[in-house]
């Protein structure tokens, strides 16, 4: 009888996270606003980001326009918050786009710029780049 | 080891179960992981900056390494490539625009599984945008821009970067048969004569098949 109850616990676990996985409401890690709307980084009013890109400045002229607007707080990651959103840079000549936006279902979403096109482009050109990225990540 | 291990008065049997349920938890994120479990739902949450404004045939050619009319074989796996997803396809070519290729060719279009769920751009809800997966058996035209070292070629997403020719996987595409198509290709080979480049390419050499290198004309002093 023990053993069937530990055999039940077992297949309730499974269930459950199947469950949880399917459902689109919450996450295993952290929560995400999710809704038929569209999907992005915003949790509970901010985004917590994490990685790095070599236009740092860019990107912090670009996070600060944005915090500027008061519709949601973009803040690094601590050890204290989940990261909502991993920064990075890629040089791919293949790809036809400057940056791109990946909403993540389980994890960290992720914005990517790409060093093959940025690095041609001017300073002002760059962070409007960057300026609509962070744009599409909430 | 046994004696301690019985005046240590630990229920095993739960240890055991908590073994089991971890393992479980470990494999299950293995497997999404690995896109061995595709769960149910879409996201429509991709999307970028294109390096081009590609409602201009000019542009859109410009920064396309080819372009051309080509059948779908078959979806060959999902694939992610820098985090980002990609769905790889055979495809066969039937008519070059801009480029010369000839016969089957790797084609990856962005969005595919990544963790055990489906990522496509956002757009691709509605289908008349083009942004969507291309489906096995039909015949599009396509532009996209070649990965030479690994000879994969990645379609550029744009409403106006693709047109669906048939979804009749009998289909056999033959210029000169279709006017509406007839009239699109004209259109992209007259861009192809005045296409603009982009800069990094023209930089960095990678204008490939390019117009003026066609004609043998420099680009940009190169």
């Amino acid at each position: 009888m023990i053993y069937l109850n530990k055999l039940f616990i077992v297949f309730l676990f499974v269930g459950l996270v199947m469950a949880g996985s399917i459902a689109e409401a919450h996450y295993p890690c952290g929560t995400h606003y999710l809704t038929p709307a569209g999907e992005n980084a915003v949790d509970a009013g901010e985004i917590r980001w994490g990685g790095s890109t070599q236009y740092s400045w860019e990107w912090g002229d670009s996070v600060d326009a944005w915090n500027n607007l008061g519709a949601v707080n973009i803040a690094p990651d601590n050890i204290y918050t989940y990261q909502d959103l991993t920064l990075g840079d890629v040089d791919n000549y293949y790809l036809g786009w400057w940056g791109a936006y990946d909403y993540d279902y389980f994890g960290s979403d992720s914005l990517t710029l790409n060093k093959y096109y940025m690095d041609g482009g001017s300073y002002g050109n760059r962070a409007h780049i960057v300026s609509h990225e962070l744009g599409h990540v909430h | 080891m046994m004696n301690i291990i019985k005046k240590t008065n630990i229920n095993w049997s739960w240890v055991a179960v908590i073994a089991i349920i971890l393992a479980l938890s470990i494999a299950m994120a293995l497997s999404l992981r690995a896109n061995l479990i595709k769960l149910p739902g879409v996201s429509y949450g991709m999307s970028f900056v294109n390096i081009g404004d590609f409602s201009v045939d000019e542009e859109l050619v410009g920064a396309s390494h080819n372009v051309y009319v080509a059948k779908i074989i078959k979806q060959t796996e999902y694939v992610v490539l820098d985090g980002i997803p990609f769905t790889k396809y055979e495809a066969e070519v039937k008519y070059n625009i801009k480029g010369d290729i000839v016969g089957r060719i790797t084609v990856l279009h962005q969005g595919g599984y990544k963790n055990g769920r489906l990522n496509l751009v956002n757009g691709a809800q509605d289908e008349s945008n083009n942004m969507g997966l291309l489906k096995e058996g039909s015949t599009y035209l396509l532009a996209s821009r070649h990965w030479k070292e690994q000879d994969m070629h990645f379609l550029i997403l744009h409403p106006n970067s693709r047109l669906l020719i048939s979804n009749n996987p009998n289909f056999e595409y033959q210029y000169g048969k279709d006017d509406k198509v007839d009239n699109r290709i004209r259109g992209l080979q007259e861009a192809y004569k005045k296409e603009v480049l982009p800069q990094a390419d023209i930089i960095h050499s990678k204008d490939f098949n390019s117009y003026k290198r066609l004609l043998g004309q420099s680009v940009n002093g190169k």
